[in-house]
């Protein structure tokens, strides 16, 4: 087993000899700032391209090998596919605090990229949990753009208070201030000082500001397109609050796709039990339909 | 296997570079950042701990890292371990005592033929014992920094199950064994795996408490991994600067002091100026808050930087640019 590789200004490339597969690394340039940028390429012209659209803090870390592994896959089945990192976030460079506005940006920015690169027309978006804001309100902005949604985050309250509550279940692990704060004083914290430090991941004020009057529903417009939406846990039967969603996006015209996977996440904390990737507990099952589901929607 | 090619590494101003190494079977992934004032013709490499899945780090503390380091005039290339990020293969288990080797080879090998040749290696937990492992090998590492380095056997995992479970007794271990939330874990595949290996540890310490009561008087320092040990000798008389850096807090600090009553004083006090044990206020490990990350990148920074002195006397010579003579200071 070997590669080719090549590195030039900003930029390396390797192909996988076995499979013909290629992959580009490389840092692009946004209103002054490096973007980090990273495509699968199939060996032929791709039938269409998946970006996607990773979640933050933890749940980045947390996810990323799955989209690595994704990516792999999604090329070998002949479509392209292209992941970046937000500014401010992972490998980008993080000259501005990261706000849905600026997450959005760099999304539309990486489509764009990927389109002229791969001279794709098509494109589907993945995004998975607050990932799927963006993923949603990038699809807007592409036609028809189908999107696929990995236990996506309907309403961003939920999301900074399951980060709140993580750092306090941590405090209260290590004896620290759990008892006398709640995820309301680390409200005022964050209202404070203009950013609160969970498990070592800051969340600014303009961040939790931008994200709060979304909803996942609203991100996702009007004109009908093809959804799946898939759900990542121990129970087989899909969350009410999905469920739901999914009957009001059916209403609209939206062809709409559910799947649950048998797969409990810790998304706030890395580590612990469990590998991630090709090898854990339901990936077959994740990879498997959303390979598929996205296969479909370029036939 | 193909070669790396003799792409030469663009010179500033690309500030960061994204590179793919061979390892072995397997093509990591790697970004080389460029130093932001002269050059002083010494590579860094960032090895994170083995509980994270990514090369940028928490917070991204490597990307902060080598951001810092540069500021002082060296290289700093931090990659993804194979199975991880951007790499190629799979991983699923970091232990101490089987520290991913070929992965650091086949970075600095990469490195090596871009015409570095001297080289500090920056680890944690992990990713310590994994540059302690390799630097043994490699004279051209002039420095090492080892940070909440465990001086005991771990498997990323389970965590400090192990210990703590070494350190209980037959009766305490069965009430813990019953708890409702360790019963339920034998239905998770991961959870089985961990509770093997941790009665596996418990057995050979039952094992190799009978024989050290029928043999000589038991050495209280014999939990300390020989692989941690005799590695830092190595090193350490080697004349290799090292950092060592734990949190006041952290658990690994506690078992270094410990350690330190045993053959790690003995090594410590034969290394003389050359070892700095530093701690911070806190803790350290897993870097799950920010002020500790900032601390760390500043002790790492300031440390190197306090290198530079000699390092000084080399940079422009024909050594610092590709030579594999190391300060003599």
């Amino acid at each position: 087993m070997g590669s080719i590789i090549h590195s030039s200004l900003m930029r390396a490339a390797r192909t996988d000899p076995a499979n013909g597969v290629q992959e580009v690394a490389e840092f692009r340039d946004l209103e002054g700032s490096r973007v980090y940028c990273y495509s699968h390429v199939p060996t032929q012209p791709p039938m269409g391209g998946v970006l996607i659209c990773s979640p933050l803090h933890a749940e980045f870390a947390r996810n990323y090998r799955r989209e690595v592994i994704l990516g792999r896959t999604l090329a070998l089945h002949g479509i392209a596919v292209h992941r970046f990192h937000y500014r401010g976030v992972g490998n980008s460079e993080a000259r501005i605090e990261p706000t849905f506005e600026s997450m959005r940006a760099d999304a539309i920015a990486a489509a764009e990229w990927f389109k002229q690169g791969y001279g794709l027309e098509q494109l589907a978006v993945l995004g998975t949990r607050c990932g799927g804001f963006v993923a949603g309100s990038v699809a807007t902005e592409m036609s028809a753009a189908p999107v696929a949604l990995w236990e996506p985050i309907i309403d961003p309250v939920d999301y900074f208070r399951e980060a709140f509550r993580s750092r306090l279940i941590r405090d209260l692990k290590e004896g620290g201030h759990a008892a006398t704060e709640s995820t309301d004083e680390l409200l005022e914290v964050l209202r404070r000082d203009g950013c609160l430090d969970v498990l070592g991941y800051s969340i600014s004020a303009p961040l939790y500001d931008s994200f709060l009057p979304l909803n996942l529903q609203s991100e996702m417009g009007t004109q009908p397109r093809a959804i799946l939406l898939v759900q990542l846990g121990r129970n087989r039967r899909l969350r009410d609050r999905y469920t739901r969603l999914i009957q009001v996006w059916r209403s609209e015209g939206f062809q709409v796709d559910s799947h649950s996977v048998d797969r409990t996440e810790a998304w706030w904390f890395v580590g612990g039990t469990g590998s991630i990737g090709p090898d854990e507990e339901g990936s077959a099952s994740l990879f498997g339909r959303t390979v598929d589901w996205l296969a479909r929607q370029f036939q | 296997m193909s070669s790396l090619g003799a792409d030469p590494i663009p010179s500033a101003p690309v500030p960061e570079l994204p590179v793919f190494m061979t390892a072995g079977p397997e093509i990591l992934f790697g970004i080389l950042t460029h130093p932001r004032t002269q050059p002083l013709g010494l590579t860094t490499v960032l090895m994170r701990g083995g509980a994270r899945h990514d090369g940028w780090g928490r917070n991204r503390m490597y990307v902060r890292m080598a951001e810092e380091i540069a500021a002082y005039g060296y290289e700093a290339l931090r990659f993804d371990y194979h199975g991880t990020g951007e790499s190629s293969g799979s991983a699923t288990t970091f232990r101490t005592d089987r520290p991913f080797q070929e992965d650091v080879d086949g970075a600095i090998g990469w490195l090596r033929q871009a015409g570095r040749r001297r080289f500090a290696l920056v680890g944690s937990c992990f990713g310590a014992r994994t540059a302690l492992s390799y630097a043994v090998g490699d004279p051209s590492v002039e420095a090492l920094a080892l940070l909440t380095c465990p001086v005991r056997d771990l498997i990323s995992d389970e965590g400090r199950a192990t210990p703590a479970v070494l350190e209980r007794s037959i009766r305490q271990h069965f009430q813990h064994g019953v708890r409702p939330r360790h019963v339920l874990g034998l239905l998770h595949r991961d959870r089985r795996r961990v509770y093997l290996r941790v009665l596996a540890a418990r057995w050979r310490a039952i094992l190799g408490s009978r024989g050290s009561r029928t043999g000589s008087e038991a050495d209280p320092t014999s939990w300390v991994s020989s692989s941690f040990l005799a590695p830092l000798g190595i090193v350490a008389s080697r004349g290799v600067s090292i950092l060592i850096l734990y949190g006041e807090t952290d658990a690994e600090y506690q078992d270094f002091l410990r350690a330190s009553s045993g053959f790690l004083g003995d090594i410590l006090e034969q290394a003389g100026a050359r070892v700095t044990v530093r701690t911070v206020p806190g803790g350290l490990h897993g870097f799950a808050r920010i002020e500790a990350q900032d601390r760390t990148i500043d002790e790492v920074a300031r440390w190197l930087g306090q290198l530079r002195p000699e390092l000084k006397q080399l940079s422009g010579t024909p050594e610092a640019a590709g030579g594999s003579q190391r300060p003599t200071s």
